[in-house]
C-alpha cells in the first residue's frame, strides 16, 4: 500500500452526492415555510454529508459492512407523512403545533457529526413521530409505530423521538416493514428519572419471504437519567443489508440499561449490530445480550463498546454475544470493546460461536422426534432466551416467521 | 425381538465393538456388565442409532427389521428406547413440550390419534407419580439443572410415557440413592410384560435385585466374554473382572 493512491477511496461512496444535493434542494424549496432552525439543520446536514459521502470500509466502524450496494444508486426520496397514532404525534403536527418545543427537543439530540446516514436523515427530516409519555403515566399497551417499506430505488428517512417523563413507564415498538429500497431510521430517546422504557426495534418484514427485503440502517441514541431504566430489544430477521447503531448514555446515578438483540441470517444477508454504552457516572448497570443465528452464507457482525469513564465507580457491566452458525458458509465477526478508566468496577464480556449441539439433537431424535423438528427445536430454544423477555403485548409472530426461513434453510 | 450378529462398531474411527452376538426374546431381561470402557454404552448407542457410532460389520434385526439402516427417530417410533447414562441438558426446550411432541410422534407412527394438551397432562401426572417426580419438573427445560437422580428419573418417566418394546437402560442405577433406586425399579417393573424386553447395563447387583434378569452377559474389549444366569451378576460383584485378563493371558500363551 504505497504510492500516492494509497489514500484513495472507492468512488462508489461519493458517486451520488450530487444527486442527493439536488434532491435535498428540491425538498427544501418545497418546505421553505418550515421553522428557520429546521431549515438550517437540514442545510447543514446535507453540506456535511456532501463532504464526507457514504462510509467506506476503510473506516474502522464500517470495516465489515460494505454499503456500496446502497451508495451506488441514486435513491429517490419517498415522501409522505406519518399517520397519527394514539400516544404518538406526527412530526408535521408537532411542527405546526409547537415548533419552539420541538426545537428545544432537537437541541438535546446528539449531533450527527460524521455519521453519514444520520446526516442524510437530518437533511430530509420531515417524517416521523414524537412520543411523549407524561409524568407518572403507565402506558399499558405498546405504542406501535409501523413504518412502511421503501420500494425499489426509493429511500425513506423516518425520525422517531421518544420521551418518557419522570416516573412514567411505556413500551414503544418501531416496526420497519422493509422493502427493496432503503429505510434509514434515526431514533432519539430520553428516559427521565425513575422512568422505564422498553423499546422494540422490529426488522421482520414479511416481504422478505418474497425476496423483497432491502437495506435497513438505524441510528438510535438513548439517554437515561437517575434511576431510569431502558431496555431495548432489537429483532432482525429480514433485510439483505442491515446496520443498527445503538448508543446509550447512562447519564445519572442508578441508571440502568439492558440491550437485547436477536439477529437471524439466511441466504447471503449481512446484519451488523453496533452498540455503545457510556457509563458516565457511578452506580449504573448495563446488561447486554445479543444472539445471532446465521445460516446459509449470511454474515453477522457484532460490536459492543462499553466505556466506563474515570468517575464511574461501582459500574456493573456485562456483555454477551453467543452465536449459532448453521451454514457452512455463514460467518460471524464479534468483538467486545471495553474501555475502562475507573478501578472499582465489575465488567465482563463473552462471545461464543457454536454449532447446534448434535448430542442434544440426537437426544430428541432418540425420543421419536424427527430430525428437522429436533433441529428446529434447538434453534428455537436458542432464540427463546431473547423472545421470552419481550415486553408484554409484543407478539413475536413476525420473528417466528423469520425464524421459519432460517429453519427451513438449516434443516433442508 | 432383537437379534444381533457379529456386530462391529467404531466411534471416531476407533473400533470399539468387535463382534457381538446377542439374542433377546420377547419378555426377556438381559443384563450387560463389564469393566469401564468395555463398550457397553457403545452397544446401546449402536442400537439406538447415535450418528457418531458407526456400524462397520454385522447385522441387527429388531422384530425382523434391519435396524442398521434406520434413522434414530424411526427406531424410537418402532419401539426402541435408550435411557441414557448421561442424559443431556437442553435449556430452552420445555420438558412438557418435548414429552408431548415425543409421545405424539410415537403415537402417530402407531396409527393412534395425537393426545391433546389435557389428555397428555393427565397421562404425564399418572407417570410422574410412579417415579415420584414433582409435577413442576414438567415446566422446566429438559434436564436443565436437574440433579443426577432427577435426570435418571426423567429418563424412566419418558420410558413410561413411550411404552417401548425394547428398553435399554444404560447405568440408570448409577448415582442413585437407595430410595431413588427403588423408585426407578418400581417404574421399570411397571413396564414388565410378556412382550416387552429389556437390556440393562449396570455395574451393580443391587438393581438386579429388583429387576431379575434372565441372562447376564459380560462385555470386555468389545466382545461378550461370558454369559450366564442371574447368579453370574452376584459372582461378578464378588470376584470383579480380574479373571478376564487372566483368561486372556492364558489364551494368548496357549
Ligand atoms: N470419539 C471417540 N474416539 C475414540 N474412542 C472413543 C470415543 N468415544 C468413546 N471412545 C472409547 O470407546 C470405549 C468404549 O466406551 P463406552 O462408553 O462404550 O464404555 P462403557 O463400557 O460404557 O464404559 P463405562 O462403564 O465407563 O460407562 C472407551 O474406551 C472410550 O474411551
Ligand atoms: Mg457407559
Amino acid at each position: 500500500m504505497s504510492g500516492k493512491n494509497a489514500g484513495r477511496v472507492n468512488p462508489v461512496y461519493t458517486a451520488q452526492l450530487g444527486h442527493y444535493r439536488d434532491a435535498q434542494a428540491a425538498f427544501a424549496s418545497e418546505r421553505s415555510g418550515d421553522p428557520e432552525w429546521l431549515v438550517g439543520l437540514r442545510a447543514n446536514a446535507i453540506d456535511r454529508f456532501a463532504e464526507i459521502g457514504f462510509p467506506s470500509t476503510r473506516l474502522e466502524e464500517w470495516k465489515y459492512t460494505n454499503v456500496a450496494p446502497i451508495a451506488k444508486d441514486a435513491l429517490v426520496l419517498r415522501d409522505g407523512d406519518a399517520p397519527e397514532i394514539e400516544g404518538a404525534e406526527s412530526l408535521s403536527s408537532a411542527i405546526a403545533r409547537d415548533p419552539e418545543a420541538l426545537r428545544a427537543r432537537f437541541a438535546r439530540c446528539p449531533a450527527s457529526k460524521d455519521r453519514a446516514f444520520a446526516l442524510l436523515n437530518d437533511a430530509f427530516l420531515a417524517n416521523g413521530w414524537w412520543v411523549s409519555v407524561p409524568t407518572n403515566a403507565d402506558v399499558g399497551a405498546p405504542i406501535h409505530l409501523r413504518i412502511d417499506g421503501a420500494a425499489a430505488g426509493e429511500v425513506l428517512h423516518p425520525r422517531v423521538l421518544v420521551d418518557v417523563a419522570p416516573g412514567a413507564r411505556a413500551t414503544v415498538v418501531i416496526e420497519l416493514e422493509g422493502g427493496p429500497g432503503l429505510t434509514n431510521l434515526v431514533a432519539d430517546i430520553e428516559v427521565a428519572a425513575n422512568a422505564s422504557l422498553d423499546l422494540v426495534l422490529l426488522q421482520a418484514s414479511e416481504g422478505d419471504a418474497r425476496g423483497e427485503a432491502g437495506f435497513q440502517v438505524s441510528t438510535a441514541s438513548a439517554r437515561v437519567a437517575r434511576d431510569g431504566r431502558f431496555r431495548s430489544h432489537t429483532l432482525t430477521t429480514s433485510g439483505t443489508l442491515v446496520r443498527n447503531d445503538l448508543d446509550v448514555l447512562l447519564a445519572e446515578e442508578g441508571a440502568d440499561c439492558e440491550l437485547r438483540g436477536l439477529f437471524l441470517g439466511s441466504g447471503s444477508r449481512l446484519i451488523d449490530n453496533h452498540s455503545a454504552v457510556d457509563h458516565a457516572v457511578p452506580h449504573c448497570n448495563s446488561r447486554e445480550l445479543y444472539k445471532g443465528i446465521l445460516g446459509g452464507r449470511s454474515k453477522g457482525i457484532f460490536r459492543g463498546r462499553v466505556l466506563v469513564r474515570p468517575d464511574a465507580q461501582k459500574t456493573d457491566a456485562t456483555q454477551s454475544n453467543p452465536n449459532l452458525l448453521l451454514g457452512e458458509g455463514a460467518e460471524i465477526d464479534t468483538k467486545p470493546q471495553l474501555e475502562i478508566y475507573a478501578d472499582d468496577v465489575k465488567c465482563s464480556h463473552g462471545a461464543t460461536v457454536g454449532q447446534l449441539d448434535e448430542d442434544a439433537v440426537f437426544y430428541l431424535r432418540s425420543r421419536g422426534i424427527g430430525v428437522a423438528e429436533a433441529r428446529a427445536l434447538m434453534i428455537l430454544a436458542f432464540a427463546n432466551e431473547i423472545l421470552d423477555a419481550l415486553p408484554e403485548g409484543v407478539a413475536s409472530d413476525a420473528v417466528a416467521k423469520g425464524l421459519q426461513a432460517v429453519l427451513e434453510e438449516a434443516t433442508s | 425381538m432383537l437379534v444381533i450378529k457379529n456386530l462391529h462398531a467404531s466411534t471416531g474411527g476407533t473400533p470399539i465393538l468387535k463382534g457381538i452376538d446377542l439374542e433377546i426374546a420377547p419378555g426377556e431381561i438381559h443384563a450387560v456388565m463389564g469393566p469401564n470402557g468395555s463398550g457397553k454404552s457403545t452397544l446401546a448407542n449402536a442400537l439406538s442409532g447415535r450418528p457418531t457410532t458407526e456400524i462397520t460389520e454385522g447385522s441387527v434385526l429388531f422384530e425382523g427389521k434391519d435396524l442398521t439402516e434406520m434413522e434414530p427417530e424411526i427406531r424410537a417410533r418402532e419401539g426402541i428406547f435408550l435411557a441414557f447414562q448421561y442424559p443431556v441438558e437442553i435449556p430452552g426446550v420445555g420438558n412438557n413440550y418435548f414429552l408431548k411432541a415425543s409421545v405424539n410422534a410415537v403415537r402417530e407412527h402407531r396409527g393412534q390419534p395425537p393426545l391433546d394438551a389435557m389428555d397428555f397432562l393427565t397421562l404425564a401426572r399418572e407417570k410422574l407419580k410412579l417415579v415420584n417426580m414433582p409435577n413442576e419438573l414438567m415446566n422446566r427445560p429438559i434436564n436443565a439443572g436437574f440433579s443426577g437422580g432427577e435426570k435418571k428419573r426423567n429418563e424412566i418417566l419418558q420410558m413410561l410415557l413411550l411404552e417401548p418394546k425394547l428398553c435399554i437402560l444404560d447405568e440408570t442405577d448409577s448415582g442413585l440413592d437407595i430410595d431413588a433406586l427403588r423408585e426407578v425399579a418400581v417404574g421399570v417393573n411397571a413396564l414388565r410384560s410378556p412382550d416387552r424386553s429389556m437390556l440393562i447395563i449396570t455395574h451393580y447387583q443391587r438393581l438386579l435385585d429388583y429387576i431379575v434378569p434372565d441372562q447376564v452377559h459380560v462385555l470386555s474389549d468389545g466382545k461378550i466374554v461370558r454369559s450366564g444366569g442371574k447368579e453370574l451378576a452376584r459372582e461378578l460383584e464378588e470376584t470383579g473382572y480380574g479373571w478376564i485378563e487372566q483368561q486372556a493371558a492364558s489364551g494368548a500363551s496357549k
